[in-house]
């Protein structure tokens, strides 16, 4: 590095007073201010950029912002699509339960007991909105041909 | 004296009865439910669990109930041959047999009025032997006997699940419910 120079300063995120102060402990002076917003404001970018010989007492310049504002607005824009995102799966797993409860079931099997048959089934309770109530109707039975022969027969009594 | 055969009608069919399927494409034809957003996995399967409730039947009772339509065991009701309080075992050589019997499913969706839904299971039975016992025109028990027994539920002419048999052997002493059932 030649006499008179020196490196410059790394700036950024500084507030504008800070990188002013930086500036002439390192021998330079804060040159144009270029900001961008409004709330607190910190170096964005600088030039010459930080890291290079300059010659003493010559300006860097700087553009301020307020760089969380960026951030702020994916924060609030990722923010909002999470919020939605949760809202719509808690929105539909309503709608799913709501949907199910609405339609559980009862299950009452109503059996004939006079028939040839007793027959007795299950009892399965889950919910007002539907019933299924079963029954047992006899049917016919046929046999292949020639069908049941008797071969042996005891008698007693 | 068995309490029962040990196979119940309902252990014949799969336990993953799909019957969702059918009951949303009948169901869906009526008006009013077609609309309705329903969980079908969810009624398929309390009905397919409610069928297999009606279904908790001993196969014995069905198969006794086919007995006794049998034309050999028909003599037993002339009471001039075979007078009341005579006991008699009769045994069944090999022969093949369907008993028909039809579950019911009234469904009701609220507001919509019921439809009921009128399956049908055909026990298919493949008897080797069987023993049975009777007493005043009536099949009491049976006496031991073996074969193989499968079931099929439809609907309509769909069949909702593929037989498949199985071999059972029956008790060597198991009575109906009194007073038996009727010889025709």
């Amino acid at each position: 590095m030649a006499n008179g120079e020196n490196v410059v300063p790394n700036l950024q995120d500084r507030t504008t007073d800070d990188a002013g102060a930086l500036l002439n402990e390192s021998g330079f002076r804060l040159g144009t201010v270029v900001s961008h917003g409004g709330g607190e404001q910190r170096v964005a970018e600088q030039d010459p950029a930080a890291g290079t010989p300059a010659r003493l007492d010559s300006a860097v310049n700087v553009t301020v912002g307020s760089p969380s504002n960026g951030w702020t607005l994916w924060l609030i824009f990722g923010g909002l699509a999470v919020i939605a995102l949760l809202g719509g799966l808690a929105i539909n797993a309503r709608m799913r339960l709501a949907r199910t409860t609405a339609h559980a079931l009862t299950i009452r099997p109503s059996l004939d007991p006079d028939g040839p048959v007793s027959f007795e089934g299950d009892v399965t309770m889950a919910g007002p909105a539907t019933h299924l109530r079963t029954s047992l109707e006899d049917g016919e039975a046929s046999f292949e041909e020639p069908g049941p022969v008797i071969e042996r027969k005891e008698q007693n009594g | 004296m068995a309490d029962g055969s040990g196979v119940q009608v309902r252990d014949l069919l799969p336990s993953d009865l799909q019957i969702g399927q059918t009951m949303k494409e009948t169901l869906s034809k009526e008006q009013g439910i077609g609309a309705a957003r329903l969980a079908w996995g969810v009624v398929g399967s309390q009905a397919a669990d409610a069928i297999k409730g009606v279904l908790n039947v001993d196969a014995l009772q069905l198969l006794g109930s086919a007995w006794s339509v049998a034309k050999d065991l028909h003599e037993y009701t002339d009471r001039t041959k075979h007078p009341d309080g005579e006991r008699s075992v009769v045994y069944l050589g090999s022969h093949r047999f369907k008993k028909t019997v039809y579950p019911q499913l009234a469904v009701t969706i609220e507001p919509f009025k019921p439809v009921t839904l009128r399956f049908a299971l055909d026990l298919m039975a493949d008897i080797r032997s069987v023993a049975l016992s009777i007493l005043n025109g009536r099949i009491t028990g049976t006496g031991g006997g073996d074969g193989a027994l499968g079931a099929q539920l439809r609907y309509g002419d769909i069949a909702l699940n593929k037989l498949q048999l199985r071999k059972v052997g029956f008790p060597g002493s198991f009575a109906f419910k009194d007073p038996g059932i009727a010889i025709l």
